[in-house]
C-alpha cells in the first residue's frame, strides 16, 4: 500500500456510491414523522408519570434518547389522537370486548417481512417496521437453498436446503447469520408436506418436519408430534395450528401441545370444488379465526391466504380478495394484493395502506405486530 | 413546501453523499449505512427549527450518526457483517490488487470496536483536530487519544503494510 490512511478510507469509502438518494429523502421523511409519533406517546406517558409522582405515584420512569444530542432537542411534541375505541356492540367479535387498533395514518404498524432468495444472488431481508425499511444481507443464495424463514429479530434466517428440490430429497438446516455466515444445525430434513421451518415466535427455537431445534447448537427434541404441517403460531405465542389430517382438519393447541382442539373444515364450499383450503397460514391470539391457504401440493410450498375460517360460526369471514391475513391482538391485516387492510377484531375496517415499494425478486413473507 | 422544508430538501441534496461514504466506513455495509444515515437525518430533521438559528446540521447530523451507530453496537441490534464480494467499482480502474486491499482496511475496521473505528474515521477521513473528533463522539481528547492509538495500533497489526507513519 502506497496511499496514506486519509487517500486508502476515501477508495473504500467509493464503494458507497448508487445510493437512490430520492428514495432514501423519502426514507428519511417516513422515519421522522414515525421519531415524531414516538415523542408524542413518550410525552404523553412521561407526563402521567410526572402526574403520578405528584400525586405520590411511586413509579419514576425516565425518558432518554440517547442517540439524539443533548445541545439541539427535537421539536416539541404535538397531541396525538387516543386510539379509537368501537362503541357499536360486535356482531361477530370474540369477546366481549373490543378495541380498534392504533392507526398510523402514514405505514401499516408493524413489521412486514419481504425476502429474496434466488439461487447465485444476494439473499436479502427487508423489513418494513412501522414502514421503514431496513435491510440485511444474508450473503448469496445457494443452488440447494429452497426455502428460508427469518427469525422474529430479523437477524437469522432458517434455511431448509435439498441436495435435489426436484426429488424433495430432504437436505440440511441451515442457520445463516446477518453477513452470510452458514452453520448447518442438522442433516436429512425434510421440508415436504408444509413441514418447512419456521421459527417459534420468541426466536428461542426452530421447528422442523416436527422436530424442535436449538438454532445455537443444533441439539433437539420431540414436539410430540409425527410431522407438524404448517405449523403456525398466534401473534401473541400462546396458541399453535396445524394441519391433523388431511384433507380437512386442523388441530390447535396451546403453544407447548396441550389442550387439542380438532377442526373439521369440510362444511366449506370450497371442498366442493377444488379441495378444502387447510394449509394453516395464521390464527388469532383466542383461536377463532384460522388463515387458510389452498391445499398443499408438493413440494410446493403454499404461503397464500384463500380464506378466513371462523371456527366457532363454522362459516368463512367475507373479506372480499385477499392474498395474506395475518392476525394482531387487537385485529388482523388483510393483505389484497394492492392494499394492506387493517381490521379491528369485529372485522371493521380502521384503515387502508398501500403497501411498500417491492424490491425486485423479494416475496412477501410474513407479517409480525 | 415552507422555508424549512426547503432548506432541509437543501441540506439533503448537498451533504447525504458525504454522509453515506463516513457511514460506509463505519458499518462496512452499504444497507447498514444507508440506515445509518436514514436515521440521522430523520433526527436532524426533527430537530431542524432549532438547528437553522445558528446551529450546524451537518455537524448534528454526524453527531447523531456517531452516537447511533455506537450504541447499535452495544445493542447487539445490528450485527455486524463481512459480506465477502466487494461492489463493482465503477470508475474503471478496478485492479485486484485495490480491491483486496479495500478488502482488507474494510475487514480491519469492521473488527476494531465502534469508538476506535470513529475515532480513525473522524481523524483520517474526516480530517477533524483531536478536540473536534473528541466533542463529536462526546469524549475526552485524553480518551479520543486512547481510541486512536489502539485503532492504529490494530490496523498496524492486520495490515502491516498499512502506511501510518507518523500517526499516532
Amino acid at each position: 500500500m502506497n496511499h496514506d490512511l486519509h487517500d486508502q478510507f476515501a477508495d473504500l469509502a467509493d464503494e458507497m456510491d448508487g445510493t437512490d438518494l430520492v428514495r432514501l429523502r423519502d426514507r428519511v421523511d417516513r422515519r421522522s414523522r414515525q421519531l415524531r409519533t414516538r415523542r408524542t406517546v413518550a410525552t404523553s406517558v412521561a407526563a402521567v408519570a410526572v402526574v403520578a409522582a405528584l400525586t405520590g405515584g411511586a413509579t419514576l420512569l425516565q425518558f432518554r434518547d440517547q442517540e439524539t444530542p443533548p445541545p439541539v432537542p427535537g421539536t416539541s411534541a404535538t397531541t396525538s389522537p387516543a386510539p379509537a375505541t368501537s362503541s357499536d356492540p360486535p356482531t361477530t367479535a370474540p369477546t366481549s370486548s373490543s378495541s380498534s387498533p392504533s392507526v398510523n395514518p402514514d405505514a401499516l404498524p408493524g413489521t412486514l417481512f419481504y425476502l429474496t432468495l434466488q439461487p447465485g444472488k444476494p439473499i436479502q431481508l427487508y423489513r418494513y417496521v412501522d414502514g421503514v425499511q431496513h435491510t440485511t444481507s444474508f450473503g448469496t443464495a445457494s443452488s440447494q437453498d429452497v426455502y428460508a424463514s427469518p427469525s422474529p429479530d430479523g437477524t437469522r434466517l432458517v434455511v431448509n436446503t435439498s441436495p435435489n428440490v426436484a426429488s424433495i430429497t430432504p437436505g440440511d438446516l441451515v442457520i445463516v447469520e446477518a453477513g452470510g455466515a452458514r452453520r448447518a444445525i442438522a442433516h436429512n430434513v425434510r421440508f415436504d408436506g408444509g413441514n418447512t421451518a419456521i421459527w417459534t415466535p420468541d426466536g428461542t427455537a426452530v421447528i422442523a418436519g416436527g422436530v424442535r431445534y436449538n438454532p445455537a447448537d443444533g441439539s433437539h427434541g420431540a414436539t410430540g408430534a409425527n410431522g407438524l404441517p404448517y405449523l403456525a403460531y398466534s401473534a401473541d405465542g400462546s396458541l399453535r395450528a396445524y394441519v391433523a389430517a388431511q384433507p380437512a382438519t386442523v388441530q390447535i393447541t396451546k403453544a407447548d401441545g396441550s389442550s387439542p382442539r380438532a377442526v373439521p373444515v369440510t362444511g366449506l364450499a370450497e371442498c366442493e370444488r377444488a379441495g378444502c383450503p387447510t394449509s394453516v397460514q395464521s390464527l388469532s391470539d383466542d383461536g377463532r379465526y384460522l388463515a387458510l391457504g389452498n391445499v398443499n401440493s408438493d413440494p410446493q410450498h403454499v404461503y397464500s391466504t384463500a380464506l378466513v375460517y371462523d371456527t366457532v360460526s363454522r362459516k368463512r369471514v367475507e373479506l372480499g380478495q385477499l392474498r395474506h391475513v395475518w392476525f394482531r391482538t387487537d385485529g388482523a391485516v388483510v393483505d389484497t394484493g394492492s392494499q394492506l387492510k387493517l381490521y379491528d377484531r369485529s372485522w371493521r375496517l380502521v384503515h387502508t395502506y398501500p403497501p411498500p415499494q417491492r424490491e425486485e425478486g423479494a416475496t412477501r413473507l410474513l407479517y409480525r405486530p | 413546501m415552507d422555508h424549512d422544508e426547503q432548506d432541509f430538501e437543501a441540506f439533503y441534496r448537498a451533504r447525504a453523499q458525504p454522509l453515506l461514504r463516513t457511514a460506509y466506513l463505519l458499518t462496512g455495509d452499504r444497507h447498514l449505512a444507508e440506515d445509518l444515515v436514514q436515521d440521522a437525518l430523520a433526527r436532524t430533521h426533527r430537530a431542524w427549527r432549532k438547528l437553522r438559528d445558528g446551529g450546524n446540521p451537518e455537524a448534528y447530523a454526524r453527531q447523531v450518526m456517531y452516537n447511533l451507530q455506537v450504541s447499535r453496537w452495544r445493542r447487539k441490534r445490528v450485527p455486524e457483517s463481512l459480506p465477502g464480494d466487494l461492489p463493482e467499482r465503477r470508475d474503471g480502474r478496478d485492479q485486484a490488487g485495490d480491491a483486496a486491499n479495500r478488502l482488507a482496511l474494510r475487514q480491519a475496521l469492521l473488527t476494531l470496536p465502534p469508538r476506535q473505528r470513529a475515532a480513525l474515521v473522524l481523524r483520517y477521513f474526516e480530517d477533524h483536530s483531536e478536540a473536534e473528533a473528541a466533542e463529536l463522539l462526546g469524549c475526552r481528547i485524553g480518551t479520543l487519544k486512547s481510541h486512536t492509538s489502539r485503532g492504529l495500533a490494530a490496523l498496524r497489526k492486520a495490515l502491516p503494510d498499512l502506511a501510518t507513519e507518523g500517526m499516532k
